[in-house]
């Protein structure tokens, strides 16, 4: 118990030391998303599923935002440039913004 | 030129107006010891045709078509009938749409008996009487086979032998027939009582009798699917003016009367036999969603639908609105999905008023009406019930506000973080120093 | 109403149970006809008919019947005959119904006879009328009072007619005219054989001519005014009787004139038939044996000539041919054509030959007598004969007094002696609507048993009802005896009997459909829809922990946020109101629109990017 304590708080301690205020802000966003989602979910599995549809439109939302904004994280993280070859960060913001109108036209679709 | 045609149009409807009867009989005496009954037929517009039952030059169609729409065979003792009529070409008439009015006696031949089979009845022997020997007329000649029959003994349907209580004692003397019970479309028009039994006079009982008790059907009718219509009796004397004209007087004294029953009963069967009484007809269906006029492409589930019927009876040559509340409408997709009675209104439309079910398929609209005495009345249209369309489903449902709020609040925080993504200035330095 | 019956019966007797012997008619025109075809007559005198010659047959219906025509309606009758009497319009054979009608009714006054004379005078010269015509003209002409002018010249024309058209109508008016020619109308007599040749004989009961009772009655009126040439025998003259005593149902004036007519020519011939037949009933019971026969003409009037003696000849049992009586003569009745013979026989159908004087005939006559039931046992029996069968005796008419029990294993055993053997000897079971019957097997001389499996027979449990049927036709008392009730159970059997049902409506069926799904309270749907929107504050407030700030916000960008903004309010009207198509149509010009201006943006960006970066 005192062991996970200690890698808990060094892996705090590291994280806000050592993260750009960028890949913080990208942070934010991406634990929001994952908040909303387990507030959807919960609420499906404490009424049903009854607008079935609703129900996946809405969590599929969140899930496929979270995955878009946890992919904008990996390619504009300076660390990471030399497994992006040829893709500026500003590319990346490119296809995640694509990527989620495409994503938010099928949302509205869907929801009903 | 134009005149002409139309005339001989006109003269072929009109000629058409009440049916063409052909007559077979014995011999020429029955025409006119029966004159009342036929001269009742004539009255009411019948052309009737009388020929003796083996004359060779009998035919019931030619060129394809029938000559005649009614047939009588008053000849009981016709050993085979003449030109081409058999039992077989007999059969076909009635199969084509023919009514057959029959009457035996105790003497009826084999071909009658073999005819009478045909429809499912099945008569007695040669020589047979059905006796009664507590139910017989004063005026019996000893053998007790001169019936006195109660009114109450003629079936419940009076479209076919008119109201019960209203009809006098019925004389009858003659054979006895046996309807099938299992039979559907049969139908026992007159029965004896449970004293009488179909047996030889004179001779002792050995046998068990061809028929006995209420069993006895004196006077038998049969409505085929098809609408076709036989009635075959078991005396010929019943049709007689003698028995129409005459006193009844059972010798027990209870059932008497200045005027035998005969002739409303034999004149309400006539009317009957040849589809004068208790013929319908569709005049018209309509269909459509409640609230609209004309019937749309296909339906919705869970639509709410009217549907209209028209029946009209035949009446005196004119068909006028029928009346009943008894006409049932079905749904029906393999098994009726909804039954429900249909209203009525003055002019004879019965109308119904109900949901579509949630299941989709193709269904029909069902009347089938199927009463004693009444022809058969069937009507099915087909309609399809498609399930909703995508745009027809509910939106803006409460308990999916959750959803909604998740999906816009994306939406929003996308907005909000393209925003800042894109303009916020990171602090360098510090990257830089890690 | 009972004698009406029973004299009906007498009228309507074509020897089903008597047959004809050569010589007599076993029927007669009773009064219960005579009154029927008065009542006919009267109708057609008060009707308003366009036809003249109803009122002819009427009246001479009337008149052969010996009755005055009523005093009420001789007035409306003359009225209308003088209304419908038109020289001009009418045929000759109307203008004769019109007056001889006039004088059978006795009317007042005359009728107007002013160009009856001649017509008359036209049709007898012309060569082309029928003989219908000449004979019609002629009697016209008799009736004015005039004789016929030139009777041979007549008869030539009469003859030359007959040459073109000698049916059966044309020859029976010849006969009637040459009867009134005298010596010129000898030419017809050597047709007589072959108009009789022309008989139709039905059943070989019955003669009759082709053209119904109408032509019959002409053709026998017209022969028999030739009595020198014998033209009918007796057998014939008897058989044309037959045949009109089977039309005593006639329905019109005309055919009652002619039935009556030619009853009267036959009544009055030398070949008169003689009517022997049974008054009543042909029945006598042992207290009442006398047996009632009538001799008469065919008008039930006495014959010109009594006959006698009256003898019944014979009298056979038909059961076992024995012969009961001979040459018994009859006793004289009330009146003058009754006789009486008194049968003290055994009951049972006896033939019996009847003379009187030449004719004789075969009547049938029943003696009836009573019956009783000797002894009477039921009770039930094992069907496997397992052990003997414990009987209950009743007497007539008692009632068992309680119900038997019985079931699929036993049999009903009922035995029975009567004083006599009879037709119907039947058990009867019934329950409500149902009944079964079973027919009493005759063992020896009356004595009669009915054994039945009950398991076998009967096809379901219920309370029946026991009833004894003895009928016969030379009984006087048949009867139903409710002998008691038995209660039979069934195995393996349904107890209620399945009703067939006449066709009927149907049972109604309504659709159930499905339940909706359930739904939550909308409380907890507007709970949960502020909790999903909490995060985006919890978003902003930890954006604001971290510290972000827009520094690098340029006017560059506001294009390219107000397309992408553009594109998610568009994706809102979607959801609001839009369709795809709608949609999508428009995605085309703002997205295209923020990818430009976003590219721009972008590699804006990027460019002043990499500068800084080559300078560190």
């Amino acid at each position: 118990m005192a062991q996970i304590n200690a890698v808990l708080s060094k892996f705090y301690n590291d994280y806000m030391s050592k993260t750009s205020k960028k890949l913080k802000v990208i942070d934010a966003y991406l634990f929001y998303i994952l908040l909303t989602g387990i507030i959807q979910f919960a609420y499906c599995v404490l009424v049903g599923t009854f607008p079935f549809n609703s129900f996946l439109s809405g969590f599929i939302s969140t899930v496929s935002c979270f995955v878009l904004g946890v992919c904008l994280r990996l390619q504009v993280n300076p660390e990471n440039k030399n497994q992006f070859h040829g893709i500026s960060p500003e590319r990346g913001f490119a296809d995640f913004i694509f990527a989620h109108a495409i994503l938010h036209l099928v949302v509205m679709n869907f929801i009903g | 030129m134009k005149n002409p045609i139309i005339l001989i149009f006109a003269f072929i409807v009109a000629a058409k107006a009440q049916g063409n009867t052909l007559v077979l009989l014995d011999n020429q005496v029955i025409k006119e010891t029966h004159s009342i009954f036929f001269k009742s037929l004539q009255d009411r517009g019948y052309t009737l045709t009388f020929k003796i039952a083996d004359d060779s030059s009998l035919v019931l169609s030619k060129y394809g078509e029938y000559l005649y729409e009614n047939l009588i065979i008053f000849a009981p003792s016709v050993i085979e009938f003449g030109g081409n009529l058999n039992v077989d070409t007999i059969t076909q008439f009635i199969d084509n749409g023919g009514n057959v009015l029959v009457a035996g006696s105790e003497s009826t031949g084999d071909i009658l008996r073999e005819l009478a089979s045909e429809v499912g009845f099945e008569v007695d022997e040669e020589g047979a009487f059905v006796i009664d020997h507590l139910n017989y007329d004063s005026s019996d000649e000893g053998q007790h086979t001169k019936l006195v029959v109660s009114s109450e003994n003629l079936i419940d349907a009076p479209v076919i032998v008119g109201i019960k209580k209203n009809i006098a004692p019925i004389l009858y003397q003659g054979t006895g027939i046996l309807a099938d019970s299992e039979n559907p479309l049969v139908l026992p028009l007159l029965t004896a009582d449970s004293t009488a039994y179909s047996y030889q006079p004179d001779q002792a009982i050995k046998e068990y009798p061809h028929a006995i008790g209420k069993d006895t059907v004196l006077i038998a009718g049969l409505q085929a699917r098809n609408n076709a219509r036989i009635v075959f009796s078991g005396s010929l004397s019943f049709f007689s003016d003698e028995y129409f004209t005459s006193p009844v007087e059972k010798v027990s004294g209870d059932l008497k009367s200045a005027k035998s029953g005969n002739e409303d009963v034999a004149v309400a069967i006539s009317q009957w036999v040849f589809k004068e009484h208790g013929r319908l007809r569709v005049k018209a269906v309509q269909h459509h969603k409640a609230g609209e006029n004309a019937p749309p492409h296909d339906y919705t589930i869970m639509d709410d639908v009217v549907y209209k019927i028209g029946i009209e009876i035949y009446d005196n040559g004119k068909w006028k609105p029928f009346s009943a509340n008894d006409v049932q409408l079905e749904f029906v997709r393999i098994d009726p999905f909804v039954r429900t009675t249909l209203k009525s209104n003055a002019n004879g439309v019965y109308e119904a008023k109900f949901k579509i079910p949630d299941v989709y398929g193709v269904y029909q609209f069902k009347v089938d009406y199927d009463r004693v005495g009444f022809t058969r009345l069937y009507s099915t249209t087909q309609v399809s019930v498609r399930p909703l369309q995508h745009t027809q489903y509910e939106r803006f449902i409460d308990s999916a506000y959750p959803y909604y709020t998740s999906a816009f609040s994306m939406m929003l925080g996308l907005f909000v973080f393209s925003i800042v993504f894109l303009h916020m200035k990171d602090d360098e330095k510090k990257s830089k120093n890690e | 109403m009972k004698m009406s019956s029973k004299l009906l019966l007498i009228c309507l007797l074509v020897a089903a149970l008597a047959s004809l012997s050569e010589a007599s008619i076993g029927g007669y025109i009773c009064p219960y006809s005579s009154k029927k075809f008065l009542d006919i007559a009267s109708k057609a005198l008060k009707a308003d008919t366009q036809d003249i010659s109803s009122l002819y047959h009427a009246a001479n219906s009337f008149k052969i019947l010996n009755e005055a025509v009523p005093a009420n309606l001789k007035p409306v009758a003359c009225q209308t005959v003088k209304k419908l009497f038109n020289v001009e319009t009418l045929e000759i054979d109307n203008l004769f119904y019109g007056v001889e009608s006039f004088k059978l009714l006795g009317c007042d006054g005359k009728l107007s006879t002013e160009g009856v004379v001649k017509k008359v005078q036209d049709i007898l010269q012309n060569e082309k009328s029928s003989v219908a015509s000449l004979h019609y003209a002629s009697k016209t002409q008799t009736f004015l009072g005039q004789q016929i002018s030139n009777q041979a010249k007549l008869a030539q024309l009469v003859q030359a007619q007959l040459k073109t058209d000698d049916s059966l109508l044309s020859l029976g008016h010849a006969l009637h005219l040459a009867a009134s020619l005298g010596q010129s109308g000898k030419f017809i007599t050597e047709r007589i054989e072959d108009i009789v040749v022309q008989a139709d004989e039905v059943d070989g009961k019955l003669l009759q001519w082709e053209g119904g009772l109408s032509t019959t009655s002409l053709i026998i009126t017209g022969l028999l005014q030739f009595p020198a040439s014998s033209p009918l025998n007796q057998p014939q003259a008897d058989k044309l009787a037959n045949y009109l005593l089977s039309r005593l149902t006639v329905q019109t004036p005309k055919g009652i004139s002619a039935l009556l007519e030619a009853a009267q020519a036959l009544a009055t011939s030398k070949v008169s038939p003689v009517s022997i037949s049974v008054t009543g009933q042909n029945s006598v019971t042992l207290d009442n044996p006398n047996l009632k026969i009538q001799v008469s003409d065919i008008f039930g009037k006495p014959l010109k000539t009594a006959l006698s003696p009256v003898v019944a000849q014979s009298a056979t049992r038909i059961a076992d041919d024995v012969v009961v009586l001979a040459k018994q003569p009859l006793n004289v009745g009330a009146k003058e054509t009754e006789f009486v013979l008194p049968l003290k026989l055994e009951p049972g159908y006896y033939k019996i030959l009847l003379n009187a004087g030449p004719h004789s005939t075969t009547l049938t006559a029943r003696v009836l007598g009573p019956v009783q039931v000797k002894t009477f046992e039921i009770g039930l029996s094992d069907a496997d004969q397992s052990s003997a069968p414990k009987l209950e005796k009743l007497t007539h008419p008692n009632k068992l007094n309680k119900k038997l029990q019985g079931d699929s294993g036993q049999n009903l055993l009922v035995k029975f002696t009567l004083s006599r053997q009879v037709h119907q000897a039947f058990l009867r079971l019934s329950s409500g609507k149902k009944e079964i019957i079973f027919v009493a097997g005759h063992e020896s001389n009356s004595q009669y048993k009915v054994e039945a499996d009950l398991g076998q027979e009967l096809p379901i449990s219920d309370s029946f009802n026991i009833e004894l049927i003895i009928g016969d036709s030379i009984i006087t008392n048949p009867f139903r005896w409710q002998v008691g009730e038995i209660e039979i159970k069934i195995t393996n059997a349904p107890t209620v009997a399945s009703l067939k049902t006449l066709r009927g409506p149907k049972p109604e069926i309504e659709h159930m459909f499905r339940k909706p799904e359930k739904r939550p309270a909308k409380a907890v749907s507007l709970l949960f829809t502020g909790l999903t929107a909490a995060p985006f504050l919890i978003l902003l407030i930890l954006w604001s922990r971290i510290g972000v700030n827009l520094s690098n916000f340029s006017m560059r960008a506001v294009p390219f946020h107000l397309g992408f903004g553009a594109i998610l309010g568009l994706f809102t009207c979607f959801w609001l109101k839009l369709d795809m198509f709608v949609t999508c149509a428009w995605l085309i010009p703002v997205g295209g629109f923020t990818f430009f201006t976003g590219h721009r943006l972008l590699s804006h960006m990027a460019r002043s990017k990499k500068p800084e970066k080559a300078d560190k």
